[in-house]
């Protein structure tokens, strides 16, 4: 149980550059998630933390303590692995003993411990049978039962549930929350699947190419993505996010989504600050496709275009959007009366809109002060 | 098959007809396999079964070439199991045995030990592991026979060895290593641990590169030293690879030839005499070749009870701990 601080973590290989100036601050008892596609440096950053590899720059902590150089077997950490790495040749009972008898504990102490814990991950009756012939779900509680009985600082986690059909991922991903909350243990959790990140996280850290891209609650990420990268990896679908040119209409700014003029939405009070501010031409606009909506009337705040693709999967119709020059997505319930090739008008609720920067993708409506929220 | 069945007029069920035809069917495939098997297993007989059994034959009398005789008229000096009486009271054969079997005893466990040694370190990770690689695998790509060799000139009293030990022990340089009952023993055997530890290396380290490396890590992280990593997860996981690494070299042990046959030629006097040196000076030296192949027969009695018990051991234990079945959703 332990707070864990990275500050400017950075770690190459050659030339290379996994991790780039990461700063992170888990708190004690918090469950975190590092999602992130392939390659994004979230296994390289878990690898750091648990002194698997050492950072190129930057510092680790726990708690007040430093343990940048300190040996993984050092840090009390608690791993488990996207396979468990259960020692399949040792029965259950000398899997969980394992972490203590290396550290030549006594043995009736070995005993009692090994025993309670068995009992509180419900493997009680599993004890003194091979560990290779354990069920998955057990192996699970194997696997963290053996690192939490050395009580480790913090718990790191690469990939638990990957390995997994989906079905089954569904109800290990609640097991898990739930021994979160029994063992009341500070986690770091690894995944590239953001369903997974959403559903047990307290907080989740975006990752993409080795840069710390948001880190925030699953509700703030999806509402309130502080990039582009973040906007189209949260949610699926992902968010449309188009080219739009701005054009002053009386006293309003208007985002200009299609090809005539009357393709247009008014920004909001907020955002057409923001552009006028930095005095911006273009911009990207994002729009989750759960808020796109359909009209009759041609008034403002709508645009028109033509149904390209009716995609329907499971209780949702994914309509595949063209206006003009742009391909947009929206998504519908299974009874709306869409087909391919219609001609339709759109509205979006402009509040839900986000700007983005047309060069690097920052968000440019994002504010911290909750009052604009 | 239908015409088989169309032939027949009787009032047997149509089913029946079909069972018979294809019993008739699978008759003639079975004396057409055992036809087209026949000149391959003829071949076996000759190779194995013949040369057995004229050992055998000649084994229960005293011929030799000396005689004039052709091999088949053996049985004009026919003695039963003359030679195998002998052969118990032979004292230079038991002799010749009981120092082969201390050649295996120490040679064996050093090049298993000194292997395994190897493995560790190349397991562990080494800087410049290729080059190493290969120049650990050199000794056992070279002929036995001239390994015997370099071990003759670098054990002569004025050879490598000698000036080597001088460097601490200026004593050395008296030494006449392959003239000397008990050092010569030591040149032998230091032979062979240098030319077969590098096979030992290679079983084993490929036994330790089949431990799943997530599982080293998992005990690394619960706190594992070195020791504990070895003792716990690799020993176990590679038990059946040590005992065919150690069963080949016995093996391949107790028939040492020529390397002795290069040094020593097995002395001085008979210090360094193995059992296949032996065997070769009775049949060649003295052309005792009844006698031999009685010792022959003796020998592979011996060898299929010793294989025979160790297969029967090794493979009646369950090998449950080995097998890795992860059921997905057995739970469920």
């Amino acid at each position: 149980m332990a707070s864990v601080t990275l500050q400017q973590v950075s770690k190459t290989f050659g030339d290379f550059t996994a991790v780039d100036s990461m700063d992170l601050l888990v708190n004690d008892a918090e469950f975190v998630a590092i999602l992130g596609p392939s390659g994004c440096g979230k296994t390289t950053t878990m690898n750091m933390i648990a002194g698997i590899e050492k950072p190129t720059a930057g510092t680790v902590q726990f708690d007040a303590q430093q343990v940048t150089n300190m040996p993984v077997q050092k840090r009390g950490v608690g791993f488990v692995f996207q396979n468990y790495a259960i020692f399949t040749h040792m029965s259950v009972r000398e899997n969980l003993a394992f972490g203590l008898e290396v550290a030549r504990r006594p043995q009736p102490e070995i005993r009692k411990k090994v025993e309670e814990m068995a009992e509180f991950m419900a493997l009680s009756h599993r004890l003194d049978q091979p560990s290779a012939s354990l069920s998955v779900n057990e192996m699970q509680k194997l696997a963290i039962g053996r690192s939490a009985i050395v009580e480790p600082r913090i718990f790191l986690l690469d990939e638990p549930l990957s390995n997994l059909d989906a079905a089954f991922r569904e109800r290990m991903r609640s097991d898990l929350r739930q021994l979160q909350r029994d063992l009341k243990q500070t986690m770091i959790y690894v995944t590239h699947d953001q369903i997974e990140a959403m559903g047990l996280a307290d907080r989740i850290a975006v990752m993409n190419e080795g840069r710390l891209q948001q880190f925030d609650s699953p509700e703030a990420i999806y509402s309130r993505p502080a990039n582009t990268f973040v906007a189209k990896f949260i949610g699926a679908p992902s968010m449309n996010i188009v080219r739009a040119r701005i054009h002053p209409k009386g006293q309003k700014l208007q985002a200009r989504l299609g090809d005539l003029e009357a393709d247009s939405i008014t920004l909001n009070q907020r955002q057409a600050a923001v552009v006028k501010d930095k005095n911006l031409e273009e911009v990207l606009f994002g729009f989750r496709p759960e808020i796109v909506s359909l009209t009759d009337s041609a008034g403002p705040q709508t645009f028109g275009a033509e149904v390209a693709l009716v995609e329907t999967v499971g209780r949702r119709k994914i309509v595949h959007f063209r206006s003009g020059m742009i391909d947009f997505l929206g998504v519908f319930d299974r009874g709306e009366r869409i087909s391919a090739g219609e001609a339709v008008r759109i509205k979006l609720d402009t509040g839900k809109c986000h700007l983005f920067d047309f060069v690097d993708g920052t968000c440019l409506t994002l504010e911290r002060d909750p009052a604009h929220v | 098959m239908s015409e088989v069945a169309s032939r027949r007029t009787t009032s047997i069920s149509v089913a029946q007809d079909n069972v018979s035809a294809e019993a008739t069917l699978a008759g003639e495939r079975r004396s057409l396999a055992k036809r087209l098997l026949a000149p391959t297993q003829l071949l076996l007989v000759f190779i194995v079964a013949f040369p057995l059994c004229m050992q055998i034959y000649i084994s229960m009398t005293w011929w030799t070439p000396l005689d004039g005789e052709p091999w088949y008229r053996a049985y004009r000096s026919w003695v039963w199991f003359l030679n195998y009486i002998d052969l118990f009271r032979d004292e230079a054969l038991w002799a010749a045995v009981w120092r082969t079997v201390l050649f295996v005893l120490i040679s064996v466990p050093l090049e298993f030990f000194l292997g395994l040694i190897f493995a560790t370190i190349f397991y562990e990770g080494v800087a410049g592991r290729p080059f190493f690689y290969s120049i650990l695998l050199m000794p056992m790509m070279i002929v036995p026979a001239v390994a015997g060799y370099i071990f003759f000139l670098m054990f002569q009293q004025t050879g490598p060895v000698n000036a080597a030990i001088s460097i601490v022990y200026s004593g050395a340089l008296d030494w006449n290593w392959l003239n000397d009952v008990n050092r010569a023993f030591i040149a032998i055997i230091v032979a062979d641990v240098w030319q077969w530890t590098p096979l030992m290396f290679l079983i084993l380290y490929a036994g330790l590169m089949s431990v799943p490396d997530d599982q080293m890590r998992a005990a690394t992280i619960l706190g594992a030293n070195w020791w504990d990593r070895f003792r716990r997860i690799a020993l176990p996981r590679i038990k059946a690879v040590i005992v065919i690494a150690i069963g080949l070299r016995v093996i391949e042990a107790f028939k040492i030839f020529d390397p002795i046959f290069i040094m020593t030629s097995g002395g001085p006097g008979v210090a360094t005499e193995s059992l296949s040196l032996y065997l070769y000076k009775r049949t060649f030296q003295d052309l005792e070749w009844s006698y031999v192949a009685a010792i022959g027969i003796t020998v592979l009695i011996v060898l299929s009870l010793i294989t025979g018990i160790i297969i029967a051991k090794t493979t009646a234990k369950p090998q449950a701990a080995t097998a890795e079945p992860v059921e997905q959703g057995r739970a469920v």
